[in-house]
Order: C-alpha cells, then structure tokens, then sequence
C-alpha cells in the first residue's frame, strides 16, 4: 500500500486506531457548533425485526477521504447485495424527529381561559472520533469477498486467530491501540468475521460527493447486538452515542445495562429559551442524570410510533425515508385470537407499522465492558424528552381568579428554579440570578420559619 | 414474632417491587396489581375448593407477586393468561398428585410463547450493581432457612458462575465483563427466588445438584449460544419437565414445609 497510515473512524463501535495525533479532531465541527452538542458522539440506526437487521453508521469522517478506514465485527459474511450506502439527509431527518424539545405555553388570562403553543426543536450534533494507524506472513486470515460499493472498497475477512488479524491489519498500514489484539480474539472465537472499509477515491470522484455518505448493512442474525468495545479501546474519555431503533414491534431497550428513561415533562425557566441555553440546560441535564445513575445506564431520549408525533420536532419520516433506512415491512400489526383488538387511535391509519426508539448513552470501558446487547419489546408506550416553559399573563389580574394566578405564579417559579437546579445541579442562586428573582429561597424560608410573625400584629 | 418462610416471601417481593417501581425498573399499570392479586386469588380458590383443600393464599399470593415482578405486558388480558396458566400448572399438571412446574415460570414461559408481542421480560433493567445483587443474596440466604433451598441455590450459582467463568477464559475478555455478568441483580432473583421453589425441585440432593446443574447449563446455552434472551426462563421450564424422572432415578420423601434446618 503506497499510502500513508490509514487514519480509522470508528463511529464508536469500532476500531479506533490512534496512534497519538489528535489530527484537528476538535475543529472539526465548529461550523455545526449548534449541533456539536456531544464531543466524540456517533450516530447508529439499526432497523430490526425477528432476526434481521439493517444497520445504518453515520459517517462524519472530515479528515482526508483516504485516510477514513473502518473496521466492524459482523455475524456473518455479506454478500454484495447485503451492503449499501445511504444518505446522510435520512439520519439528520431521524434525529431531527426524535431531539428532546423544548415547547412553550403563554398562560392564558385566568379570568378568561386561551391557549397556544409554539415548539423549538433541538438537534444533537455528532461527532465521530479519529484515529490513526501506522505500520510483519500467513496470517490465516481469510478475505471472503470484496467489493465496491458507492464510494467504498470493502473487505470481509475471516480470520482463524487473533496474532494473524492483528499482524494483518498493521501490515495494511492499520495501527493497532493497545488490547485491540485481545478484543479481535474475543471476537473471532464468537465467531465474528470483519468488515473492513476504505474509500475508493476514484469511484468518490466521479461519484461527485465531497462528504462520506453512511454505509448500511442488512443481515440475519439472532445476535442484536452493536460491538463497542473496539471502540472504546484507544478512547481515554468517554464516548456519545446515539442508537435509533426502528422496529415492528416497540420498545428496544439494553439486556445487558438498564434502560432508563431521560427526565421529562419538565417545566424550566424562559431564559433557557435564548441562543444555545438549552443546549447547555439539555448537556447538563444529561450529565447529572447520567451520574445519577452510576454512568452505567442506558437513557431513552424518545420513543414513539412513526405515525404521528405531538409536537413534532420535525415531520415523521415517510415511508420512503424509512425504506432506505432499511425497513422491509409493510405489513400492519399482528392480531392475536385470544386478545380483543383495541379500538384505531385517532385517525391512525396505521400507514407504517414502525416504532421508533432513540437511545442515547455515554460509556467508557469501565461502565460498559461489554457490548451492548439488545432486546425488543412489545412496550408501545410512547415517550418523549419534552421540557416546558410557561410564559405568565401579562395583563390585567383584577379578578379574585387573577388574584390568586398572581400569587401562585411566585410559588412556581420557586419550583420551576429548584427543579432546574435539581436536573442539572446548577448553582441555584445563578438560576434565581438568570430568572432575576431577587430574593429566592430567603422568601420561602421567612415564610415557612418565621410563622409567629402575625401572630401578635 | 415468628413470621413464616411464606410471609417474609410475601414481604421481601413486595418491597421489590416497591423499589422495581419507584426506580423506573418495572413499569406496572395501575390495574396489574389488583387484577393478579384478585383473580390469582379467586381461581386458587376454585382450585382449592375442587380438591377440597385449605384456600392456600399465601401460595398464590407469592405467585402473583413475582408475575408482577418479572412478567412485563401492557394488556390486561395476557395478564390474566398468565395468572390463569400459573394456577392451572399446579391443579392440572401433576405427576403422583405433585405439581411439577415451577407455577410462576410456567405462566411466564406460556405467555411469551403464545404471546410474544404482547409480553416481555426485562432482565437488564434491575442493572448490575455489586452491593444491591449482594445485598439480595444475603436476604435470600436468611429468608431460605433452609438447606434444600440454599442448596439449590447455590449449587445453580455456582454450576453457572462456572459456565461463564470458562466463556470468559476461552474468549480471553477482560474480567469486567465476567464481573458485569455475575452482579446482575435479575440473576440473584431468579436464582434465590425462582429456582429454589421447594415443590418443584428434586428431593434428593444428587437430584438436587443434577437439576441445578441441567438448568445452569441449558439456560447459558439458550442465552449464549442460541441469543435467547429469556434462557433461562426456558431452562427452567424444560428442566422441571424432568423432575419426575430426576426423583425416580434418586428417591427421596416428599418435602414438607415445616422442615427446617
């Protein structure tokens, strides 16, 4: 190979070859500062049902198309057909319809009774980390196909140790981080062959995109799993990642690491409504959440059925979006004989039977040793990340309505700062500061302490 | 104040499923509670009433329970089935006038059998943590009080903890992850809670360590060689098939409740 050491983008979930250069990893994502919302986070969509599996990776490789080399353990050896490559419009769409969002009521006149809503969505940026390889025969590894397809040349190996593998990959010019030896073992004796994919860059350039379009795969396999812990090996922190699951049935959740649902239906101050506050209210929140739980869960950011949202954040996608992201049925749900058919949602058409599942985790070796695997649940509870701000009336209060509306709305804001301080473990003199409340808790506790005060006056 | 085995029983899963709930593990409807509890009740007492037995609440009451615990569906319905089938295992499928299915496993093994997209189970959700997992051990030993019990137990801890020890050394993982496997908190449940029913484990204790051992070494082949999540659920549902058999090749008396160590 006449090249210089392949630089490996791994999407998380595989390999990421480092070898010490950072290489501008941090600059990357300035223009999208309002999407880069998560540093080292990747984006997977994997559409499942039975045993099949189509399984989208985001591609945000922005260093030199021919440096960019991806290694990911599969259940088996794809065939041509098997591997396509997709167009990042359709993951920007589903992360676009399942971001956590923020929605804002105006209270109505408590003397009369109005209401309307107005909805900001939020988008997650995504990340993906970099790496970098560097540069011995009989490898017993085996090359089980090889193909072009789209912008990629792609290889399937077998391989029958891990010594051969790793010698393999290093005299390709792939570098190795420290224990990845170990982890291809652990693979190929469960059985795993390796799909590995460069860029072609001549089949790039008539081709005519200037970006990675994100590779899909469709296989069978009993295994539902996403293998990170290649990922994880040459990554000091921590790593984001995002798993949209799009299947017939409900719910996917982890079986290996709780699921658990993000904090939601939230109300939180009107300053977060400013450029980029509730970003950092959504990052902040996620982080002590995350701690919360030992940073050992799993968060379920949104779930919901494909056909309809409230409020959307973006439209659902169409059936054709969902088709080339891989889902293959058509068909409406199942009916069992010994169960009474519920009555058709409103105006459901049950146009697609698709239930979407956004999982968000951060994982780092210690707290996630394992790869994740997953289940499918029947679970079609729907469930969104929805944090609220509610704007008071601003007129005239002279009702005895209006009176008692006036002196609620301190007591809520009262709230509404302790439950922000609570959901991102922010100071909450800042907050009172932010929502100018002069006097926050003192209020409270002169009310509450100083009971006797009336007694005697 | 003696409370029996069957009382704590009755306790301890009620507080697990207080602390299933209130950390967002089980996600029960407000009507599965009620619903198990009643009908599980009232077909016990139709059982009980045909064979004209004592009305034995506290069975059906711990049968009930741990459904709620472990069964997850969103439908009244294929609650009810799963009440239905637990209760009818132990009047209707009996060998020598003993029932040989563990009832709870049975329920849950038909329900997502018959319907697998209406129920589930969730092992993951109790997570993996070391002192919870511990912590529950230590209360399944002082509320068994009972050597069979502990013995099944055990020796199933142990068969498996053995499996997954040899897969950890043939894949060369690190141990974090053998670790990982050992701490799940579902794990405990099921070995302290499920698997230790007296009546439907074998008397002896060769039969003991025979069916501890089938059941450690099916679930870990359904789960980590045919991917099937619910394995040892199914494990212990083909096993108990066996159970008749077990007691023939080593026969012992019949278990007696009051029998304590």
């Amino acid at each position: 190979m006449g090249q210089k050491n392949m630089k490996l983008i791994l999407l998380g979930l595989v390999f990421l070859l480092s070898g010490g250069e950072a290489y501008g990893f941090c600059g990357f994502f300035v223009s999208k500062a309002d999407t880069s919302l998560f540093n080292e986070a990747s984006k997977v969509v994997l559409v499942r049902d039975e045993d099949k599996t189509v399984i989208t990776m985001a591609n945000d490789f922005k260093g030199e198309a021919k440096e960019f080399a991806m290694v990911i353990p599969v259940p088996e050896v794809l065939q041509k057909g098997q591997i396509h490559v997709a167009e990042n419009a359709l993951i920007d769409h589903l992360d676009a319809s399942s971001s956590p969002r923020l929605v804002e009521y105006h209270d109505s006149d408590p003397c009369r009774m109005m209401m309307y809503r107005e909805g900001i969505k939020m988008k997650k940026g995504v990340q993906s980390a970099v790496a970098r390889g560097a540069g011995k025969k009989d490898y017993k590894v085996k090359i089980e196909a090889q193909y072009t397809v789209g912008e990629y040349d792609i290889l399937i190996l077998s391989a029958k140790e891990s010594d051969g593998l790793a010698r393999w990959l290093i005299d390709n010019k792939y570098q190795l981080p420290k224990g990845a030896k170990k982890v291809l073992g652990s693979y190929i004796k469960q059985g795993m062959k390796f799909f590995v994919a460069k860029v072609n860059l001549k089949a790039q350039s008539k081709l005519g995109f200037t970006y990675l379009r994100p590779l899909q795969m469709a296989y069978s396999s009993k295994k539902f799993m996403l293998p990170i812990r290649l990922g994880m090996l040459n990554s000091k922190g921590t790593q984001d990642l995002f798993v949209f699951a799009l299947t017939r049935k409900g719910r996917v959740e982890t079986i290996n690491y709780r699921t658990v649902k993000i904090p939601s239906e939230m109300d939180i101050p009107s300053y977060l409504k400013e450029a980029g506050e509730f970003k950092k209210f959504y990052k902040d929140m996620y982080q002590t959440a995350w701690n919360r739980e030992d940073q050992k869960a799993v968060f379920v950011e949104y779930a919901w059925d494909m056909n309809w949202c409230d409020p959307c954040a973006a439209d659902p996608l169409s059936a054709s979006e969902l088709k080339n992201l891989g889902v293959f049925w058509t068909d409406a749900p199942k009916v069992n004989p010994l169960i009474p058919t519920p009555k058709r949602r409103r105006g459901g058409t049950q146009a697609q039977n698709v239930y979407l599942t956004r999982l968000h985790l951060r994982y780092d070796g210690e707290h996630f040793p394992d790869d994740l695997r997953f289940q499918v649940t029947s679970n079609r509870k729907n469930y969104q990340g929805r944090y609220i701000i509610r704007h008071p009336f601003k007129g005239a209060l002279n009702c005895e309505a209006g009176k008692r509306y006036k002196s609620a709305l301190e007591d809520r804001k009262q709230k509404v700062a302790t439950n922000l301080a609570h959901l991102t473990g922010w100071k909450l003199e800042e907050i009172y500061q932010r929502m100018e409340m002069k006097r926050g808790p003192k209020d409270a506790t002169e009310k509450k302490d100083k009971w006797w005060k009336n007694i005697w006056n | 104040m003696i409370i029996s085995v069957r009382v704590q029983q009755i306790l301890l899963l009620l507080t697990l499923l207080v602390i299933g709930i209130s950390r967002e593990i089980i996600q029960l409807e407000l009507w599965a509670l009620p619903l198990a509890l009643l009908s599980g009740l009232v077909l016990q007492g139709i059982g009980d009433s045909k064979r004209r037995r004592k009305w034995n609440i506290a069975s059906v009451t711990i049968s009930c329970l741990s459904l709620c615990l472990l069964l997850r569906t969103q439908n009244p319905y294929v609650l009810f089935y799963a009440i239905f089938f637990t209760v009818l295992s132990k009047f209707l499928i009996v060998y020598k006038g003993q029932h040989f299915f563990n009832p709870t496993n049975f329920g849950i093994v038909v329900c997502l059998t018959v319907f697998p997209n209406l129920s589930w189970v969730s092992p993951g959700q109790w997570g993996n943590y070391f002192f919870p997992s511990l912590a529950l051990s230590v209360i399944g030993v002082l509320v068994a009080r009972n050597a069979q019990r502990l013995l099944t137990a055990f020796s199933f801890l142990s068969f498996y903890s053995l499996m997954l020890l040899t897969r950890y050394l043939y894949l060369g993982d690190p141990l974090s992850i053998f670790t990982h496997q050992l701490k799940s908190f579902s794990l405990v449940i099921f070995c302290f809670f499920m698997i230790t029913d007296p009546r439907t484990t074998p008397r002896s204790f060769k039969g003991q360590i025979l069916y501890t051992f089938l059941i450690a070494l099916t679930g870990y082949l359904l789960q980590f060689h045919f991917y099937i999540r619910e394995g040892l659920f199914y494990a212990l549902f083909f096993i108990c098939l066996l159970n008749p058999l077990i007691n023939k090749l080593f026969p012992a008396k019949e278990y007696q409740w009051a029998k304590k160590i």
